[in-house]
Formats: C-alpha cells, sequence, structure tokens
C-alpha cells in the first residue's frame, strides 16, 4: 500500500465504517420488500406478512445507533444518517409495497383539494373539513403546479416526508431544553419508533402538527425564560429543618434553567415572532385542534414563567377563537349544541376514544389492546423520567409542562373518538425527551455498557411493537389500483346528482367531483343482508340514478371492525350480484357496481 | 367634533342588522386586537427607555377590546344555539 492510499485509508476508513451497518441494513430491507404480498395480511395487519429482513433491520440500526450513542464523542452525522434511514425503514414499507396510496380519508381529502382547483372556492356547507381549507388549498396550489396525477403520489408518500420534516423542529425542541446531545438522538430515534398513530398521512393534521412543532421550537430555542437558580434561596431552603431538602429541590425545579444556546438580536426575535404568527395563522386556517393544543402549551409556558412572550399567547388564544367564531358557521350550526354537551364529559370521552374501540376481529381487539399498552407504557416511563430528572436536580418543569399542556383538552370535546390520539401525538415530542434522559442524563454519561445494551434491546422491542400499533389497520388502509380503476369508472358515467351507496366509506372514493354526488353507507343493512332495503334505499326518487359500489376494502372493513364473519363479505356480494333486484354494470377483480335492475342506467364498459 | 361622532356611530349601529354588526365590529375588532397584541410584544422585545410606558399605553386598548372580543364571541355563540 503507498503512502497516499494507506492516507487515504486512515482519513475516509474512520469515516465510513460507522455507516457500513447503515448501508448494510438499507441493502437487506431492500431485498426483503419484494417478498411482501399485501394480499395475504390477516387481521394483525402489516407485520403478518413482513419478512425477517425488517426485524433483523431494525436490530441493526438500533444496534449501530446505540454504538453511536455510547461512544465519549458522538459523531451527529452518523446519528443524521441514522435516524434518516430510520424514518425510511419504518414508514417507506406501504407507499413501496402498495399499488395506491392508502386509506380512504387520504382519497377523500384528494377530492377536496381537486374540488378547490377546480372550481376555485371551498363549500363549508357540503363538507365539514372545509370549514378549515388551509391544507386543501395549498395542496390544490401543489397539484395545479406539479400536476394533478403527481398529487396523488405525493399523497401517497406523505408519512415518510412529513416525518422526515418533523425531525427538524423535534431536534431544535430537544436541543433547547436540554444540551446533552445523547438525549436529543435518543429522543428523535424514539419518536420515530413511537409515532403510531398515523396523523401523518395526507391531511391537515399532519402539516398543522408540523407548524406546531415549529412554533414550540422557535419558542423554546429563542424564547424561554433562562433564570439560574439562587444558590443563597436554595441553602436556606435547605437548611429548614422540616421538608427542607424537598423544598430545595423543588425551588431548582420551579426556576427556569439557563441552559444558554443561540441568541438573535432583538430585531432579529420581532421577525421571529413575525413567523411564528404568520404560521399559527395558517394553523388556524387549517385545522380544528392544533391552534388549541399549540394555544395551551404557550399559557402553561406562561403560567409558570417559563417563556419571555407576554401577548403571543393571547393574540393565538383571540386568532383561534375568531377563526373558529367567524368562518366555521356551517359547522357550528350542525355541531354546537352537540360540541357544547361533551365539554366536561369526560367518562364519555374515554369511552368513545377507548373502550368503545376494543371491538371487531380477535386479531383486530389483540392490536388495539396493544396500542393501549404501548400509550400507557410510555406515558408512565415519562412519568418515571421526569421524577428521576427531578430527583437529580434537574430542572425538567418545561418538558413536563409541555407533555401535559394536551391533556386539559380531554374536559372539553371528544373529537369523534379520537382525542387521545391527538393527545398522544401532542406530548410526544416531551415524553420522548423525558425517556431518552433516563438512560443518557444520568451518570456515567454515556452510561455503562450494560444500561446501553438494556437500551438497545428495548428500543428494539419498542420498534418490532411499532410495526404492530403503526399498521395494525393496514388491511384496513389498503386500497387497490382496481378498485381506484372501477370508482374513476363509475365518475366517468355517473350522471352529476347520482346517489352512490356502499358498504361503509372504507374505500377510495370522493376523490373527484365529490360535490357531484350523495354518498350514503349502508353498514347496518348489509351486516344483514338485508338487500331489499338495501335497494329501497337506492330507489329514492330524489335521484336520477344509483349505484351500488361493493369493493373489497368495504368487505375487510366490516370483518375486521365489526366482526363480520370471514366469508360473510363474499357471500353477501354473490348475493347482490345474483339477486333479481340489481343488475352489474361494472365488474373488476376487487370491485363490483350494481344498479337496480330496472335502471335506465347503461353498463359500464 | 365628539358630539358627530356619537351621532355617527348610532346611526351606524341603529341601522344595521345583528348579523352585519356582529361581523363588521367583530372583524375590525380582531385585526386592532392582533395588530396591538402583535405590537405589544415588539415593544416589549425592542426595549427602550419608553418601552414600559408604551406597555401600559398598550394595555389601557387591550384590556376593553379583550372584554368587547368575548363578548361579541359569546354573543354569536348563544344566537347559533338559540
Amino acid at each position: 500500500m503507498s503512502a497516499r492510499q494507506g492516507a487515504i485509508a486512515q482519513t475516509w476508513v474512520p469515516r465510513v465504517a460507522p455507516l457500513a451497518p447503515v448501508i448494510a441494513a438499507v441493502v437487506i430491507w431492500a431485498v426483503g420488500l419484494p417478498s411482501i404480498d399485501v394480499g395475504r395480511m390477516n387481521d394483525l395487519g402489516l407485520i403478518s406478512v413482513l419478512p425477517w429482513n425488517v426485524f433483523v433491520v431494525i436490530v441493526i440500526l438500533t444496534v449501530s445507533a446505540g454504538f453511536q450513542l455510547h461512544q465519549e464523542h458522538i459523531n451527529t452525522r452518523v446519528l443524521a444518517v441514522h435516524v434518516v434511514t430510520l424514518a425510511v425503514v419504518m414508514y417507506a414499507i406501504p407507499p413501496i409495497v402498495e399499488e395506491v396510496a392508502r386509506s380512504s380519508v387520504t382519497w377523500a381529502h384528494l377530492g377536496f383539494a381537486e374540488y378547490i382547483a377546480r372550481t376555485g372556492t371551498t363549500a363549508p356547507t357540503l363538507e365539514a373539513r372545509f370549514n378549515w381549507p388551509g391544507f386543501f388549498v395549498a395542496a390544490a396550489f401543489i397539484g395545479s403546479v406539479a400536476g394533478a396525477g403527481s398529487l396523488t403520489t405525493i399523497a401517497e408518500w406523505a408519512p415518510v416526508y412529513f416525518n422526515l420534516l418533523f425531525m427538524l423542529p423535534l431536534a431544535l425542541i430537544a436541543r433547547g431544553l436540554t444540551r446533552d446531545a445523547r438525549i436529543v438522538w435518543a429522543s428523535l430515534w424514539l419518536f420515530e419508533i413511537t409515532n403510531w398513530v398515523g396523523q401523518d398521512y395526507f391531511a391537515p393534521q399532519a402539516l398543522a402538527y408540523f407548524m406546531y412543532l415549529v412554533i414550540v421550537a422557535v419558542v423554546v430555542t429563542w424564547f424561554l425564560v433562562r433564570r439560574p437558580a439562587s444558590d443563597a434561596i436554595r441553602n436556606r431552603l435547605r437548611g429548614m429543618s422540616a421538608g427542607g431538602r424537598v423544598l430545595g429541590r423543588l425551588y431548582t425545579v420551579l426556576t427556569p434553567d439557563n441552559l444558554g444556546g443561540w441568541s438573535l438580536s432583538r430585531r432579529q426575535k420581532v421577525a421571529m415572532i413575525g413567523v411564528m404568527v404568520a404560521m399559527f395563522a395558517f394553523v388556524s386556517f387549517s385545522h380544528q385542534l392544533t391552534p388549541f393544543f399549540t394555544v395551551a402549551a404557550l399559557v402553561a409556558l406562561l403560567v409558570f414563567n417559563r417563556i419571555s412572550l407576554r401577548s403571543i399567547p393571547i393574540l393565538f388564544g383571540v386568532m383561534a377563537v375568531a377563526w373558529v367564531s367567524y368562518m366555521t358557521v356551517p359547522f357550528l350550526q350542525g355541531h354546537v349544541v352537540s360540541m357544547i354537551k361533551e365539554i366536561g364529559s369526560v367518562s364519555d370521552t374515554l369511552a368513545t376514544n377507548v373502550t368503545s374501540r376494543i371491538a371487531g376481529s380477535p386479531e383486530h381487539q389483540a392490536v388495539v389492546t396493544l396500542r393501549l399498552v404501548f400509550t400507557v407504557a410510555l406515558w408512565a416511563l415519562a412519568a418515571v423520567g421526569a421524577v428521576i430528572r427531578f430527583w437529580d436536580g434537574k430542572r425538567d418543569l418545561t418538558m413536563v409542562l409541555l407533555a401535559a399542556a394536551p391533556v386539559p383538552l380531554i374536559l372539553l370535546q371528544a373529537y369523534g373518538g379520537e382525542l387521545v390520539l391527538r393527545l398522544y401525538l401532542f406530548s410526544l415530542p416531551f415524553v420522548t425527551i423525558l425517556i431518552a434522559g433516563i438512560v443518557y442524563g444520568r451518570r456515567p454519561n454515556p452510561p455503562a455498557v450494560v444500561t446501553s445494551v438494556v437500551a438497545v434491546a428495548f428500543a428494539s422491542a419498542i420498534g418490532f411493537g411499532f410495526l404492530v400499533a403503526r399498521y395494525g389497520n393496514e388491511r384496513i388502509d389498503l386500497m387497490t389500483s382496481s378498485e381506484v380503476a372501477a370508482v374513476e369508472r363509475l365518475y366517468e358515467i355517473a350522471p352529476s346528482g347520482s346517489l352512490l351507496v356502499a358498504a361503509s366509506n372504507n374505500l377510495p372514493w370522493k376523490f373527484e367531483k365529490f360535490e357531484q354526488y350523495d354518498y350514503v353507507p349502508v353498514t347496518d343493512e348489509v351486516l344483514i343482508g338485508d338487500l331489499p332495503a338495501i335497494a329501497d334505499v337506492m330507489r329514492d326518487r330524489k335521484y336520477p340514478h344509483s349505484y351500488l359500489v361493493l369493493t373489497r376494502s368495504e368487505g375487510v372493513y366490516a370483518e375486521v371492525f365489526t366482526g363480520l364473519p370471514v366469508g360473510s363479505w363474499d357471500r353477501f356480494v354473490a348475493d347482490a350480484t345474483s339477486s333479481p333486484a340489481f343488475k352489474v354494470v361494472y365488474r373488476n377483480e376487487d370491485s363490483e357496481i350494481l344498479v337496480l335492475a330496472d335502471s335506465t342506467a347503461e353498463s359500464i364498459p | 367634533m365628539t358630539s358627530t361622532v356619537t351621532a355617527a356611530t348610532t346611526a351606524v349601529l341603529l341601522s344595521s342588522s345583528y348579523d352585519a354588526l356582529s361581523t363588521t365590529v367583530g372583524v375590525a375588532l380582531v385585526i386592532a386586537l392582533s395588530v396591538l397584541l402583535f405590537q405589544r410584544e415588539a415593544t416589549r422585545i425592542l426595549g427602550g427607555h419608553r418601552a414600559v410606558a408604551w406597555e401600559w399605553a398598550f394595555d389601557v386598548a387591550l384590556v376593553p377590546l379583550l372584554f368587547v372580543f368575548f363578548v361579541i364571541v359569546a354573543a354569536r355563540l348563544v344566537e347559533l344555539i338559540v
């Protein structure tokens, strides 16, 4: 080996070697993907068809990241590559192995964007979500610039790029709340493997959540009150005979920490506030809940004197309330009474959000139970982390306040049974920091080898659990190109004003001309196989034509969520297609479209 | 001057429907509140020897405006329920 080659080896080998496990993991992962047959999924979801490669990759990446975090001097670039790779490994499987964008809601959201692009306006009286149209307006704009077809691809890959986007403000938040780089990277890792709630698809929540994270990141980076605790006061408290030790610790915790960090000039700070206000305006314009989670977080920090901002939390509150009060009147007219009834009904909210979800097939109930255990265990660990750090004299009240700030919203409403999911989502960034602190926030740092090994084993186990919790509904969320093709053909021939009937809303429809049709799910009739009742619904004289759309994903939904016995859906479809009351006008491998036998609607070529 | 403004204001208020009033006055109020709250924060941050005096001045305008804002919001809510 020449001197030059030796020099190159000495320079590059130490740089590239830490990435070797990542490269190996990506290769193993990519090799395993073609063997995934999503059509064979059972009610446990994607994990039931994942090859061994994915599990091995999780272990390789976790061990490698754990090794990096165990080094005396951690390499942030190498850890960044690990975190990005983990995000791709965990979130890119569905867009790669599935034919089209997952989840029926994604297709409806594409339809809302299509409506705005086509008409140049919104329709708040037709669709409640149009009362907060910001995301759909942005999507329509992107669709018109990039092409409507590309919007479908953008929607398909949303979980991947949103989770990558989340990393930027999350890193800033962790950096603003702790100076320990190990906690920062470990918390990012934990976030990736615990964000199971799936609110990162093509939806207003994902974009609004990103903006919430940016606002919180700006606040904790540049607007935290930084005031060192007074040794004199602490010593005086500790000198007290009764409870002095506890009071001393309490004083330390309640005094804002002086973590130093990046500073801005006064003018830059004002400009930064301007950016925050603009972002919050977009959040208020885009999503129902996120503005209130943002206000709750800022008010919690303001009340406990953690932030130097005084008027901005009030300004955000005014903006959020003003939007709801003035711009969502069509929504309020239909919902205000029920919303007021939900205020304070915590037990009802918990029942809607938790207990009523444990239903459906046995495998699905196992998935839901695992999610509950996952959630409670993480919150419990975060509580343990907070207590340990409190005991160690760390002043983490800001983290605890931000983690707890979403909780009071449970007093306000059930949010259609999804509020607990949102509480989890909005507390997650701070919960993961508190958990990471259990391992990396204590002495010795880096921790002992045994501690690191236990942490890696624990993180690997969470990674496996994530695959169940996150993708436990994948059989329901899976949409096929045949189903999309059937609905596209339906939209081509169904006259405007027609009635479209389906067993549930779980199919890829409403993605174009959604306002021109009425959509009716006939779930109860399908469950008892009452074909005459379905025919009665379709016979409504109000509509020129009625179409019954039966697709694979509707059958899966009925089996998983309502516990319809396996095979019942196929029997129902066979009964419907052979019934003299209906005639089949279109059929492909995953879908049938039927009309009433006496209908003048033509067959779809 | 004062009596002219008062008369004009009274005339405008009496000649408008509740909806029109609630919307126009309410929106103007929201804009004024937003501008003043932002301005107050900016003044605090930019500092200067008169910053505290300015904060007091902003508070004199903000407190009644906030009160009226919540009254209007409550009235709109009640109207929706009733």
